[in-house]
C-alpha cells in the first residue's frame, strides 16, 4: 500500500512539473532573453573594434579582385558558420506581429548578432593565419528544423570568403 | 581545417586563384554531406532556445558537415589530377526534420 502512495505522489509531481514547465520558461524567456542577446551584442561589438584597430581598417570586402594591386603570395578560404535560436518570448511577438501586420523588430537583434558574429569569426581567422584582407565574402542564411516540423526554428548563417596575403614591402 | 590533410591543393571562392595562373580547368567538381545529432543533444538545444542565443552543438554539427563536404569535393578534385579548386560555393537544404544536407561546389583547374 506504501509504495503505491509513493508512486502516486511522484506521479502528481511529475505531472505538474510537466504542467509548470511551459508557462515558466515563457516568463523566463520574456524577463531575461532580451537583456541576454543585448549582452551579447556589446560583447560582439567590442571584439569588432579590437580587431579593426589591428588592421587599421575593416579587412572584409564583397569585392570580386584584391584592392591594392601588389603581388599575392598565399590565398586561402576560410568560412565560418552561427546557429541561433530566437527564443520562446521573441517568437512569440513574432507571431503576434503577423496577426496585425507591420515591423517585426524582434528578430533584428538576434539575427544581427549572429550576422556580426560570424563576419567576426572570418576576421579572427584572417589575423590567426596572418592574411592581409578577405575578399568576395558571401553570406546564407537558412532556417533549420530539428526533431519534428513543428519544433523550434533555428537560424543558420554562414559565410565564406577568400582570405589573401600580399607580399611584404622591404 | 579541411587544408591540413590536403596541403597541395588550393581552395578559394574569388573566379581565379590571386597570384597564380590558371592553365587549364577540368569540370565542376562536388561533394556533399548529410548529418544529424543525437536526440540528447536535440533536447539539450531546444532547452536553451527557451531564452535563445548561440546553439553550440548545432553549430559544430554544422561546421563539421561543411568540411566534411569540402574534404569530399577536394578528394574528387585531386582524382581527377587538379591542384586548385576555384568559385566554391555552398548550398544547405533541410531534407527531413532532424537532418541537413550540406553541398559544395566548385570548378578544379590546374594553376601554375
Amino acid at each position: 500500500m506504501e509504495t503505491w502512495e509513493v508512486i502516486g505522489i511522484l506521479f502528481i509531481f511529475l505531472a505538474l512539473a510537466l504542467a509548470l514547465f511551459s508557462p515558466l520558461a515563457f516568463v523566463y524567456s520574456m524577463i531575461f532573453s532580451r537583456r541576454k542577446h543585448r549582452k551579447m551584442i556589446e560583447n560582439i561589438k567590442q571584439r569588432i573594434s579590437n580587431t579593426v584597430n589591428q588592421f587599421g581598417r575593416d579587412p572584409l570586402t564583397n569585392k570580386m579582385t584584391p584592392s591594392k594591386d601588389e603581388d599575392i603570395v598565399k590565398a586561402k578560404m576560410i568560412q565560418a558558420n552561427f546557429v541561433v535560436g530566437a527564443g520562446w518570448w521573441n517568437q512569440w511577438i513574432a507571431g503576434f506581429h503577423t496577426l496585425i501586420g507591420g515591423n517585426i523588430t524582434s528578430f533584428d537583434d538576434v539575427l544581427m548578432l549572429a550576422r556580426q558574429d560570424v563576419l567576426q569569426s572570418l576576421r579572427d581567422q584572417a589575423s590567426e593565419g596572418g592574411f592581409d584582407e578577405v575578399i568576395n565574402v558571401r553570406m546564407e542564411s537558412s532556417r533549420i528544423s530539428y526533431l519534428s516540423k513543428n519544433s523550434n526554428k533555428y537560424i543558420d548563417v554562414f559565410a565564406y570568403g577568400t582570405a589573401i596575403k600580399y607580399v611584404e614591402d622591404i | 581545417m579541411s587544408e591540413q590533410s590536403n596541403q597541395s591543393i588550393i581552395m578559394v571562392s574569388t573566379e581565379e586563384v590571386p597570384g597564380k595562373t590558371i592553365i587549364k580547368t577540368m569540370g565542376v567538381v562536388s561533394g556533399s554531406t548529410v548529418r544529424a545529432k543525437h536526440i540528447g543533444k536535440d533536447i539539450f538545444a531546444g532547452l536553451k532556445n527557451v531564452v535563445g542565443g548561440e546553439l553550440h552543438a548545432y553549430t559544430e554539427l554544422l561546421g563539421e558537415s561543411r568540411d566534411e563536404a569540402i574534404q569530399r569535393m577536394l578528394q574528387e578534385a585531386l582524382g581527377r589530377g587538379a591542384n586548385a579548386v576555384v568559385n566554391v560555393r555552398m548550398a544547405t537544404s533541410a531534407i527531413t526534420p532532424g537532418a541537413s544536407e550540406i553541398l559544395a561546389y566548385g570548378t578544379a583547374v590546374f594553376v601554375e
